[in-house]
């Protein structure tokens, strides 16, 4: 698979002694949806946030786009432009407006006139839903809506490809759907995700590939169907069973 | 009574002109070495890292009365000779520097991780981030302590006495000498800081609110 | 390491680490060196400027004025812990007299140099035909002052307790008094003992103004060295630097520790109290903004005893932890939607 967005070759990782991703190898074409499952401390989120080195790696590499991830600098900052991340806990710009947090990114960084991204970040939050919220500071907003400006935020600096990192973990019941709404719009209009989620609905509905993740390792590849009906590996089944009973 | 103040004016207004110049020179100084050293404590280098914890470390643990006769005795053999006012505004501008760093820094560290990686992962750099998201947030949580920082090191003016400097409390020192009018003397000089002390007080109230209005 | 402003460092980061810290470890030793070699040549490292410190009877002499500083400290401290309670109370009363009249004295003592205080406790007392020496001069100027501080912090001890204590003593029928005495403030001294010891440590650093009213602490005592002719001996000032450092140290660490302890033993409960409270006095707010950054970090469910050396730990460690705490939260939900 040469032309993948995203490849991750050999990669490892260890904190101090713990070895957080062992062996990892992961390709993630255009336009693909991939959803990492795994237990807690499985390094599902360790290997989400070494795609745009929020977390650095020993060994391997990862490129984006055929481009090697450059480990600092003004290189790095250009790629990670290109690689759209929405938190678990949001991380929307607390003293700034909604309308300024998704401005911030095309504005400081791709340069963009201010009018410009502002049409444009309007634009962003009228397709998740918070048009109306646009002046109002993060602080103001529900959860569910912050996770949305979230993800406005990230979508206005076009990225090639977008990471969510267990973006309806934090939130009250009522509000996961509508991000997850939001999130399955963007799966349909061609966007390439990773997704680190125990969303089983999202992943039947949107996920292209599931990729089980146990103690730092790739487990277990499937499609979403196959997977839920009959996870090939002792690890993955035992991870579902927990997961769906009761 | 009022005899004594119209009388004394001259005296005390030119101690409070010391006093004013000693914490104007001493809290700029003070601020200067604050960011310096707050910038030595969360940077990547191990030594100034640890050079910065000794200097927070002994202002800290020291009175400032040590320090300035450190400063005054010692310094000078090491080749500079300043007059007393000079030092004392070396010595309160070093000592109110550790804490003004240490102020900082907690500033900096009030600023959540994530707010810095959401920062990170739009693609802004060490420079931008700096300036867009981690000082405009720590200002707001650093005014108030800094303003508290600005009375004491104002308060602390008073210790330059020590190496004969004539600021206020000492003008009322002499005073008490000269006129043995001890209660006039020792109010004066009382009334004249608590009155700086108000308005400084207030002008840092008023850029609290300032600051904080917009969360 | 990772913090707020350093991420992880690259290959060339990494590089130009090693490059400052061998340029700043060069840089330090030949400023130390320069140092060591003005002292040198000034004649302040012979032998003899510092022989006298090796005489066990001119240390004694020293560390009496160690002990008279640490006396002056504790009456001070006992008083002002006495006054500053009843200010407190004042402060709160519903009487707006006596609010007011506690107010003015606090913002009073509040807003002038210690060293005008202790003038006052001297001279003035002097003045009224009151010759109560050094020592009682000395210590009745910081209790005046430290009373009006440590009223500030016993005010917010107070009122951070939980509104429920009140009501609760109130439905047994207390009244207001025997509430205080029983309920009200064995709980708030108990929470204010690190706030409390944190002062000590500054009271014993304030004690040294008393040099100026010819009090013998330490430096008076490092003034009058034995064995010195002259009055500015550097060497003398920097033992007594020592000294200070020493004691200074070990106060601010006990208070730091006690802290820490009663953090832990009751989260979220004992950190209100000195909130907000003695900010005036210089090293009681740094010693907050220490506590206000280990908050802030027990908020992010970060264990606070980790952050005292936040800078060398490890990012992932606290990851892992960190989900610890959803987990349950999360794994209902999971559940719940697993099901439909």
């Amino acid at each position: 698979m040469a032309d993948a967005l995203v490849e991750m070759r050999g990669v490892n990782k260890w904190y101090g002694e713990l070895h957080a991703l062992k062996e990892i190898n992961l390709d993630i074409a255009e336009r693909e949806v991939v959803v990492v499952i795994g237990p807690s401390g499985s390094g599902k989120s360790t290997l989400i946030r070494t795609i745009n080195r929020l977390e650095s790696i020993q060994e391997g590499e990862i490129l984006i786009d055929g481009e090697r991830l450059p480990e600092e600098g003004k290189g790095l900052a250009k790629l990670r432009a290109d690689v759209g991340m929405v938190f678990q806990s949001f991380n929307l710009f607390a003293h700034k407006t909604i309308l300024e947090n998704v401005t911030l990114g095309p504005v400081k960084v791709k340069k963009m006139g201010k009018s410009d991204a502002e049409e444009k970040a309007r634009g962003l939050l009228e397709r998740v839903g918070v048009a109306h919220q646009a002046d109002k500071y993060p602080a103001e907003l529900s959860g569910g809506q912050q996770q949305r400006v979230a993800i406005a935020r990230a979508l206005a600096m076009e990225p090639k490809v977008m990471l969510f990192d267990e973006p309806t973990s934090a939130l009250d019941p009522e509000m996961i759907n509508e991000v997850l709404q939001v999130m399955l719009d963007l799966a349909e209009g061609g966007t390439t995700m990773v997704v680190v989620t125990h969303e089983m609905g999202f992943a039947r509905s949107a996920a292209d590939r599931m990729v089980f993740m146990d103690e730092g390792e790739i487990v277990e590849e499937n499609d979403p169907e196959s997977f839920y009906k009959g996870a090939k590996t002792e690890r993955a089944r035992d991870f579902l069973s927990k997961i769906i009973t009761h | 009574m009022l005899e004594f103040y119209t009388e004394y004016w001259p005296d005390y207004w030119d101690g409070t002109l010391v006093t004013l110049r000693l914490v104007v020179i001493s809290f700029t100084l003070a601020c200067i070495i604050g960011v310096i050293i707050a910038g030595f404590r969360v940077s990547p280098v191990p030594p100034l890292r640890s050079f910065a914890s000794g200097y927070v470390a002994l202002f800290r643990n020291m009175p400032l009365l040590v320090v300035f006769f450190l400063a005054f005795f010692g310094v000078g053999d090491l080749g500079f000779v300043f007059g007393p006012f000079p030092t004392a505004a070396v010595a309160l501008g070093m000592y109110t520097g550790a804490y003004m760093a240490e102020v900082i820094r907690s500033g900096i560290n009030s600023v959540s991780s994530g707010q810095a990686e959401a920062g990170r992962a739009i693609g802004l750099g060490f420079i931008p981030l700096l300036r867009e998201i981690v000082i405009p947030q720590a200002v707001r949580t650093v005014i108030a302590p800094i303003g508290n920082l600005f009375i004491a090191n104002f308060k602390n003016t008073a210790v330059a006495l020590t190496i004969s400097v004539f600021e206020l409390t000492y003008i009322s020192r002499k005073l008490i000498n000269e006129t043995a009018r001890t209660w006039l003397s020792l109010l004066g000089a009382a009334i004249i800081y608590t009155v700086i002390l108000l308005f400084a007080g207030w002008v840092f109230r008023t850029l609290e609110d300032r600051y904080a209005i917009k969360r | 390491m990772s913090s707020v402003l350093i991420e992880e460092l690259g290959p060339r980061g990494k590089a130009r680490v090693r490059v400052a810290t061998i340029i700043s470890i060069l840089v330090g030793i030949v400023l130390l060196a320069l140092v060591v070699w003005k002292l040198g040549t000034a004649g302040q490292l012979t032998w003899a400027k510092w022989e006298p410190f090796t005489v066990w009877a001119n240390l004694e002499f020293l560390l009496g004025g160690l002990v008279n500083t640490i006396k002056a400290a504790l009456a001070a401290m006992v008083f002002s812990i006495i006054i500053g309670f009843f200010f407190a109370l004042g402060r709160l009363s519903r009487n707006a007299v006596v609010r007011g009249l506690c107010v003015a004295y606090v913002e009073f003592f509040r807003s002038i140099p210690l060293l005008l205080a202790i003038f006052m406790g001297f001279f003035g007392l002097l003045a009224a035909g009151l010759d109560v020496g050094a020592f009682t001069s000395l210590v009745v100027a910081l209790v005046a002052y430290n009373s009006a501080v440590l009223s500030e912090i016993f005010r917010a001890g107070i009122k951070s307790l939980d509104k429920g204590q009140t009501e609760a003593a109130q439905a047994i029928g207390m009244r207001y008094w025997p509430m205080m005495r029983i309920v009200i403030l064995p709980q708030a001294v108990r929470r204010m003992v690190p706030a409390i010891v944190a002062q000590l440590a500054t009271l014993s650093k304030d004690v040294s103004l008393g040099f100026v009213i010819g009090y013998e602490e330490v430096v008076r005592r490092g003034q009058g060295f034995p064995g010195f002719s002259d009055a500015g001996n550097f060497q003398a000032y920097v033992v007594v630097g020592v000294v200070y450092f020493i004691l200074v140290w070990m106060l601010a660490r006990l208070a730091r520790y006690l802290e820490l302890r009663q953090r832990t033993s009751s989260i979220g409960t004992g950190a209100a109290a000195i909130d907000g409270a003695g900010l005036e006095d210089i090293a009681a707010l740094s010693e907050e903004a220490d506590a206000a950054e280990v908050e802030a970090a027990a908020a992010r469910g970060e264990d606070p005893d980790r952050v005292v050396d936040s800078q060398t730990r490890a990012r992932g460690a606290a990851e892992e932890q960190g989900t610890k705490l959803n987990e349950a939260r999360k794994g209902d939900r999971d559940r719940r939607r697993g099901r439909d």
